[in-house]
């Protein structure tokens, strides 16, 4: 789907899009503070009462059947970045309510030393409203990610470096994408499912971006207000 | 806590393009949310040539704009929808799943949502549909179950 240039067109394409495909729906968070945590354990505990956790199985079902199975419906509760505050604040009331967080991680953050993370988010726009960390570390650490794979919930790819892949040198743009699962691959001990760069592309804009995704062995694509099912499990 | 001014970064206007992954805001969003939560309800933004002053989408929408214009994006949790496609089906010529009676409700509501939008604001960009789904995925969460998955 490429991108309209007008409102009217924009919306235009997203009603044929929303009308003629299952939806779902999904809450984005970014860098959760602790002075949020009350406010974020309200917003989670009202989802709870109407909608039930989905998982990378249960989004492929959903994807290739259209069926829901649980009484309620699915929310995707998205985590970006790989802030600490997502792994002290906001899994812990993720789990509270029955949820199974889906952790966009982008690596390179994650492997930036700790006294450098605060000038890398600077850099690489992941913003950090709330300065709460005296140590200096703001970014998970891969034992986190490994305590959090193990736990169930969804670990996936935010890209190495959080920026533009279109355009990109090809030996760059590899890195992000092929360079990002290798890391996954060798930290968690298995690759992840799911790919979702900074304002896209989806699948099907960027034939480049494709042929990467498709090599790095990515099931799912987010987009901008889709999920493409690119292979089979 | 500290509070960014109005003002948009480079990342506010990336995620403004992707609402999926982030249900950012453009700068001419977060303006005119400015705007509206200084007039008094139910008048006009100035930009909205042609309005319909008694129309209850219009006065949904500038009510919603209203309450979300206070929102700091990159500290809360944003509802979006995300369409499904299956395109390993689509590949290979197999049936791909229609779409719930739901998903027509919700496109049908963004063509009436985005058509009262655009008698308010005329000249809107594109990347103001970002808002305008929030606005939805916002009524439509708090709804909660009603629309079964």
């Amino acid at each position: 789907m490429s991108q309209p240039s007008t409102f009217g067109a924009r919306v235009a394409e997203l009603e044929k899009e929303f009308g003629s495909h299952p939806l779902i729906r999904a809450v984005n968070f970014h860098s959760t503070s602790h002075a949020q945590t009350s406010h974020y354990d309200r917003q989670l505990g009202d989802y709870s009462r109407a909608f039930s956790s989905v998982n990378e199985d249960e989004l492929q079902e959903y994807l290739t059947t259209g069926a829901w199975h649980k009484s309620k419906p699915g929310l995707i509760v998205s985590v970006f970045e790989g802030y600490r505050n997502s792994y002290e604040v906001l899994t812990p009331l993720i789990e509270k309510h029955g949820f199974v967080g889906w952790y966009w991680v982008i690596t390179g953050f994650i492997n930036t030393a700790i006294p450098d993370q605060l000038t890398y988010a600077e850099h690489h726009d992941i913003d950090m409203l709330t300065h709460e960390y005296p140590d200096g570390r703001y970014a998970l650490t891969w034992e986190e990610l490994r305590q959090l794979d193990k736990k169930k919930h969804v670990i996936a790819c935010h890209t190495r470096s959080h920026t533009l892949l279109s355009g990109l040198d090809p030996a760059i743009r590899r890195e992000e994408v092929l360079g990002s699962q290798e890391q996954f691959q060798k930290q968690l001990g298995h690759p992840v499912r799911s790919f979702v760069s900074l304002t896209g592309p989806a699948y099907g804009e960027d034939p480049t971006t494709d042929r990467l995704v498709e090599a790095a062995g990515f099931e799912f694509v987010f987009s901008n207000f889709r999920i493409q099912r690119i292979r089979a499990a | 806590m500290k509070k960014r001014p109005l003002m948009m970064n480079r990342r506010k206007t990336l995620l403004a393009m992707a609402g999926a992954l982030g249900a950012g805001v453009a700068a001419p969003a977060l303006a005119r949310l400015r705007r509206l939560d200084e007039e008094p309800s139910g008048t006009s933004s100035g930009s909205g040539r042609g309005t319909s002053a008694g129309d209850p989408v219009e006065q949904s929408l500038r009510e919603d704009l209203a309450r979300l214009g206070s929102r700091e994006y990159s500290e809360e949790g944003i509802p979006v929808f995300l369409a499904c496609e299956d395109l390993v089906a689509v590949k290979t010529h197999r049936h791909t799943p229609p779409p719930s009676a739901w998903s027509q409700t919700v496109a049908s509501e963004l063509r009436k949502n985005g058509e009262a939008w655009l008698r308010i604001y005329p000249k809107a960009p594109d990347t103001d549909v970002s808002k305008l789904i929030e606005v939805l995925a916002e009524r439509d969460f708090s709804r909660g179950s009603r629309g079964k998955t």
